[in-house]
Formats: structure tokens, C-alpha cells, sequence
């Protein structure tokens, strides 16, 4: 008897070290809710018909893929839910394919925030969005892989009144994406850098109601030349910088007050493919473009306009550009009080 | 009694017995080992339970896609005569590699055949020791991530990247490339390519070669030839509309050398040109290459012009230089129609 308790105590011994390493996390091997926080690691491949495979009904989770796939046909409405209130939610390491949406959470308005972060995870095939976040706090997304959706990654926030706001996506791959990669809405802060956004064939970016973006060091390419943009801003502003974009029909359209447009590469579609081209546009119907600075960027449209100011653009002050090879014209002014602050190489 | 003993005995036992292998499971949380030779023909994920060494072999074939490997840590080593540590499989995709250690073999990783599928393909921490040819050799390039790696050759052999296709997108970030004869990282067939805070020291050919295509940036790198003249170029971009700046360059017959239409080189260093003789130019810009912006770069110390603009090129513009300190002088011009925009320091 003790000799069989010693040999127990040996394996239990084993065990304790075994759990240890594996740092007690709490294993997911079917479709499921996870209903308590806590760590909870994905031990093998799912694969769903319909439903909704992982559902999230607590705050405080860590959900890691370990590197296996959850995979939905085409009509599991997403893959993880995430319920409202719960906040604090972390998804990372593997894979998310096919279904309608790949992680989605639909707060009310007035939820009192949301916190969600998303890393290395390679999203493919939702007939609709990747990501689709309704009213977070905040949203971080890095190190991850989107192919093959109708839209990339949708988040909204309670608005740019509430400094928490906040939206970071860095070091993500984009592609194929049929409408928009990223549509950012209603927050205070957006960082996006170090992004890579291929085959856009509408807008590489939407952002809306958000008072402080700062978009660097991206790179945007689309081989659909008219109707693609590569970021529209709408009651907007931040700082644009060191960008390159590459054959959309327009790169940057900004409508909002005080941006700056800085040291971005803009190279246009083939003059042949036609439309109207322009790397900057400022202003639309129903929102001025006002007091941006645009200065220290390389345009080289083939056709069309390098920088193109609407009727609602006012007091924008450009300088510092190289404008050459627009193949149109190098600037078309249509607003009011629009400066060549000088240096501009034509 | 004994009936009881036994049966206390059997409790006990299968006890310990249920707690060892509930635990084991968790123990490397539902991914598959591989603890020999293998080809992988089924989507998961997988991790080395311990390291391999192959003589003629392949150590790993990866035929299946969405298929995660963790080198968790181990080494996969090969000798001269192995062609490929991992080889990917035509028609495999989504596969990511990550943690651990190739050394030696002809290729490190290597995705077969310029007619295949073009994969795409997430490598991160990874150490590639010794490859006779290329670490990362990818026939098709679909979409290609090297993160945080590190590739050390021989010095008189071996390569970084290698990728082929008609539609080549990738990042390549914080990685460390050293003592590579055959180059660092060569790129044919791009679309969007973000080249961002890597180290190539004691990389000889190019250190970064992109041929055709559009929408590259390239920031923050150091770029140190060899010693005895192995260093051809830091920076090769044939590429149109690339962004390239605040990189450091040095040692190189040529620093940075265009041959591309529409690109902006901007506040680089190009220093200590002397591989290549008088010959050797600090930043160079070939024909087919024009409407070219140079501009805030510190070139100095080369043995040839620290600008030469070759026969061909027209509407280069270069201003803001700091040009001094050249064997061959400030700017050697032989094209038509290129613009000395002011600023320069000759």
C-alpha cells in the first residue's frame, strides 16, 4: 500500500509540475460558453455547421487559440461572441475561418465600456466582417492577418468626448477585402501603424468622429483603380504621416478641421484606367476640410489632380511638395483661402 | 481483506493514472508533437517536442495548410547535403513557423515551384545559423511576415529572404540579418512591401533588393557591408514609388541605388562608399528611374559622387543634401532635365 501511495504521490507529483507548466489553463475542446474569468486555452480544431462556437459570458478572459482554427460555415453567424457588459477580453494565437463574422460584440449604447484586445490571429473567409466591435472603450488589434472578407475590422466607440476611447491597430496584414479593411467610428484616439493593407478594392480606411488619429507608416495598394480610396476621413483630424499609397483613385480624403498630411508617398493608377484621380482631396459635400497642412509628401498621380481642394475646403496651407508626374495638374483649387506656403516643386 | 486491498489498490493507482493523463493532455494543450521526421498533412497545430538533426533529408514537409508549427524553442539541424529543414508543400497555405532554431541545410524554409499557389506565410523568432543558400526561400509569394528573427550565414555563404511572384506582399520588422554573402532580403514581384527597423550587418550583394513593382516603405534599417568588398548595394529598388528613410548605410559600392520611377529617399545616411572604388556612389539613381525625390540625406565619405544621376533619368529632384566629403564629388549628372531644387551643401 505505501509503495502504490508513493507511486501516486510520484505521478501526482508529475502532475503538479506538468500543470504548472501548462500554468492551469482551463482547455477548451468544443463549442461552448465560457462563463467565468480566466485563462482558457483552445486544445483542439472546431468546426461548426451552424451556432455560434465560443461565446463569452464573463469579464476578465484570456482566450488563447494556441494555434488551432475555429472554423464556421456559411451560416454561423460568428464564430466568438462576446456578450455585453463583459469587458477586458483578450483572443490570440490562431485562427478564425469562415462563418458571417469572425469575433463580434454588439453593446448597447451606454454600455459602460468595453475593452478588447486581439493579437496573431489569422482571420479568412467571413462572408461579412472579420471584426466587428460595437461601442468599446477600447480596441487593440496587432500581429494579425485578414483575407478574403467583405470588411476587415469594424469598431465603434462611445465617442471623442470620452478620452478613454481609444482604438490601436499596428503591424497588421489586410487583404482582399471586398468593401472597407478598417472602419474606425466615434472614438477619441486612433493609432494605425505599421499596417500592410493589400488588394483594397474600396477604401483601405473609413474613419469617422474620431478627433485624434495618427496613421503612420502604413502601406496601402489596390489594383482596382476607380472607387478605391486609401483613407477617408469624415468629421475627422489627425496626423497622416509617412505613408505610401499606390493605385487608388484617391489616397487621402479628408473632411474635418486640423489635420496634418506629412511626408506620405502617393503613386496614382495608370492614367489609362481612367476616372478621377487625386492623392489628397480635402472637404466634401456636408463637411468642410479646413486649416490642414499638407506638406513634405511625393505625389505622382499620372493623372488627375495631386491635391485637390473642394469648394468646402478653407485656409489649408500646402507647401514643401513635390508635385511632379501628376500628369493632370498638380494642384485644383476650388475652396477659399488655400495657401501655397512656398517650395512646392512643380 | 484483500478484496479490499485490491480494490483500494486498483482506486488508487487509476487515480493517479486518470490525473497523469487528463494532465498530459493539458500538458501541451491538444497540440499534435513531433519528436522525429515528419510530414504534416493534416490543418493544426503543432509543436517539436525535442530537437531533430537530418543528414539528406528534409527534417519537416509541411502538406496541408492553415498549419501552425512552434519550434517551441528546439533546433532543427542539418547538414550540408539537406536541401531544406522545412519544406512547404505546392499548394499549402496560411502557415505560420515560430520559436526556435534552423541551422545549416541548403534552405532553412522553402516553399517549392514558381508556378504553386502563392502561400502566405508567418514567420516570427525564428534563428536561421548557416543556410548554404537562403534561409527563406519562397518560389510563390502570396503575402510573407518575418518578425523578430534573426539570420546569421558563414560570411562567405549564405542568404536571408528570398521571394518570388507576380503580386508579393510582406513585412519585414525587427529582424537581425548577419554575415550573409548572398544578401539579406530580395523581394521580385511586388506589391506592398514594408521594410521597417532591422539590422543588416555584414550583408554583402544587396542588402535589401526590390524589384518590380509599387508601394514600398523602407525606415529605420542599418544597412553594414562586409569587409573585402562583398557589399554591392545597401538599399536596390526597382520598385516604383517607394518610400525610403532614416535608414543608415554604409560601406556599400553603392548606398542606394533607384532604378525606379516616382520614389522619395529622404533623410538617410550613405556613408563610407569604398567597396566599389571611384566608381562607388553614395545614392544612385539609374535609368528607367525619374520624377525621383532626394532629399535631407547626409552623404558622405564615399569613394565616387556622393549623387550620380545616370544617363536617362530626367525630372530627379534633389535638394537639401548635405553632399560633402565625396571622392567623386557632390552631384555627377549625365541625365536631362534633373533639378537641383536648392539647399544642397556641396
Amino acid at each position: 500500500m505505501k509503495r502504490i501511495l508513493f507511486c501516486a504521490c510520484v505521478s501526482f507529483g508529475i502532475v503538479g509540475g506538468i500543470a504548472r507548466a501548462d500554468q492551469g489553463r482551463i482547455p477548451v475542446f468544443q463549442p461552448g460558453a465560457l462563463t467565468q474569468p480566466g485563462s482558457y486555452v483552445l486544445t483542439r480544431d472546431i468546426t461548426a455547421a451552424s451556432g455560434i462556437p465560443i461565446v463569452i459570458q464573463a469579464s476578465n478572459i484570456t482566450l488563447d487559440l494556441n494555434g488551432h482554427a475555429i472554423t464556421g460555415g456559411s451560416s454561423v453567424p460568428r464564430l466568438i461572441e462576446i456578450q455585453s457588459p463583459y469587458t477586458d477580453i483578450r483572443i490570440e494565437n490562431g485562427r478564425l475561418i469562415g462563418g458571417i463574422k469572425g469575433i463580434h460584440m454588439n453593446a448597447p449604447a451606454g454600455n459602460p465600456g468595453t475593452s478588447v484586445s486581439i493579437h496573431a490571429v489569422d482571420f479568412s473567409d467571413q462572408i461579412g466582417d472579420a471584426v466587428s466591435i460595437d461601442n468599446a472603450l477600447s480596441f487593440e488589434m496587432t500581429s494579425c492577418s485578414i483575407t478574403n472578407v467583405d470588411y476587415g475590422v469594424i469598431v465603434s466607440g462611445p465617442g471623442p468626448s470620452d478620452p478613454r476611447a481609444s482604438i490601436r491597430i499596428v503591424g497588421n496584414r489586410i487583404a482582399q477585402v471586398s468593401l472597407d479593411a478598417l472602419t474606425l467610428l466615434w472614438a477619441r484616439s486612433a493609432l494605425v501603424y505599421g499596417n500592410v493593407f493589400s488588394e483594397v478594392s474600396m477604401r483601405g480606411m473609413y474613419i469617422a468622429g474620431i478627433s485624434e488619429a495618427l496613421i503612420t507608416k502604413n502601406v496601402f495598394g489596390s489594383s482596382v483603380s476607380t472607387g478605391t480610396s486609401g483613407i477617408l476621413m469624415v468629421d475627422a483630424s489627425g496626423l497622416i504621416l509617412d505613408n505610401t499609397f499606390r493605385g487608388m483613385e484617391t489616397a487621402v480624403w479628408v473632411s474635418g478641421s486640423g489635420s496634418r498630411i506629412a511626408g506620405n508617398q502617393f503613386v496614382g493608377p495608370p492614367a489609362a484606367a481612367g476616372g478621377s484621380p487625386s492623392a489628397v482631396i480635402l472637404g466634401s459635400s456636408g463637411y468642410n476640410g479646413d486649416r490642414t497642412l499638407i506638406e513634405l509628401n511625393k505625389i505622382d498621380m499620372h493623372s488627375g489632380c495631386g491635391l485637390r481642394f473642394s469648394t468646402a475646403a478653407h485656409d489649408n496651407i500646402f507647401r514643401l511638395n513635390t508635385l511632379r508626374g501628376s500628369g493632370g495638374l498638380a494642384v485644383c483649387d476650388n475652396g477659399t483661402g488655400n495657401t501655397d506656403a512656398g517650395a512646392n516643386v512643380y | 481483506m484483500s478484496m479490499n486491498m485490491s480494490m483500494k489498490r486498483n482506486a488508487v493507482l487509476g487515480l493517479a493514472l486518470a490525473l497523469c493523463g487528463a494532465t498530459a493532455a493539458r500538458a501541451d494543450e491538444g497540440r499534435t508533437p513531433i519528436y522525429q521526421p515528419a510530414v504534416i498533412t493534416q490543418p493544426g497545430s503543432y509543436f517539436l517536442a525535442r530537437g531533430l538533426a537530418v543528414d539528406g533529408q528534409d527534417a519537416i514537409v509541411v502538406a496541408a495548410s492553415n498549419v501552425t508549427l512552434d519550434l517551441n524553442g528546439q533546433s532543427i539541424q542539418g547538414t550540408a547535403g539537406t536541401q531544406s529543414l522545412i519544406r512547404i508543400v505546392s499548394g499549402s497555405t496560411s502557415v505560420r513557423i515560430r520559436n526556435g532554431r534552423l541551422v545549416g541545410g541548403v534552405f532553412s524554409i522553402y516553399y517549392e515551384h514558381t508556378v504553386s499557389p502563392p502561400i502566405h506565410l508567418h514567420v516570427q523568432n525564428v534563428d536561421f545559423v548557416n543556410m548554404a543558400v537562403m534561409a527563406l526561400q519562397i518560389e510563390s509569394a502570396g503575402h510573407v511576415d518575418v518578425i523578430a528573427c534573426r539570420f546569421r550565414g558563414t560570411g562567405t555563404g549564405g542568404g536571408g529572404v528570398q521571394l518570388q511572384g507576380t503580386k508579393v506582399s510582406g513585412r519585414f520588422t525587427d529582424n537581425l540579418f548577419s554575415d550573409l554573402a548572398l544578401g539579406g532580403v530580395k523581394v521580385f514581384g511586388t506589391r506592398e512591401i514594408l521594410v521597417r527597423d532591422n539590422m543588416f550587418s555584414g550583408v554583402g550583394g544587396e542588402g535589401l533588393f526590390v524589384g518590380a513593382g509599387q508601394a514600398v516603405l523602407v525606415e529605420g534599417n542599418t544597412f553594414v557591408a562586409p569587409p573585402g568588398g562583398l557589399g554591392s548595394w545597401g538599399i536596390r529598388m526597382e520598385a516604383d514609388g517607394a518610400l525610403i528613410q532614416h535608414n543608415v548605410i554604409s560601406g556599400y559600392a553603392t548606398g542606394i541605388q533607384l532604378g525606379s520611377r516616382g520614389s522619395r529617399v529622404i533623410e538617410n545616411v550613405v556613408r563610407n562608399g569604398v567597396a566599389g572604388g571611384s566608381g562607388a556612389p553614395g545614392i544612385a539613381v539609374y535609368s528607367p528611374a525619374g520624377d525621383d525625390l532626394v532629399f535631407r540625406n547626409q552623404v558622405e565619405g564615399n569613394t565616387g559622387c556622393a549623387l550620380a544621376l545616370g544617363a536617362g533619368t530626367g525630372s530627379v529632384v534633389y535638394r537639401a543634401n548635405m553632399l560633402r566629403g565625396n571622392g567623386g564629388g557632390g552631384v555627377c549628372d549625365a541625365g536631362t532635365g534633373n533639378i537641383d531644387g536648392g539647399g544642397n551643401i556641396l
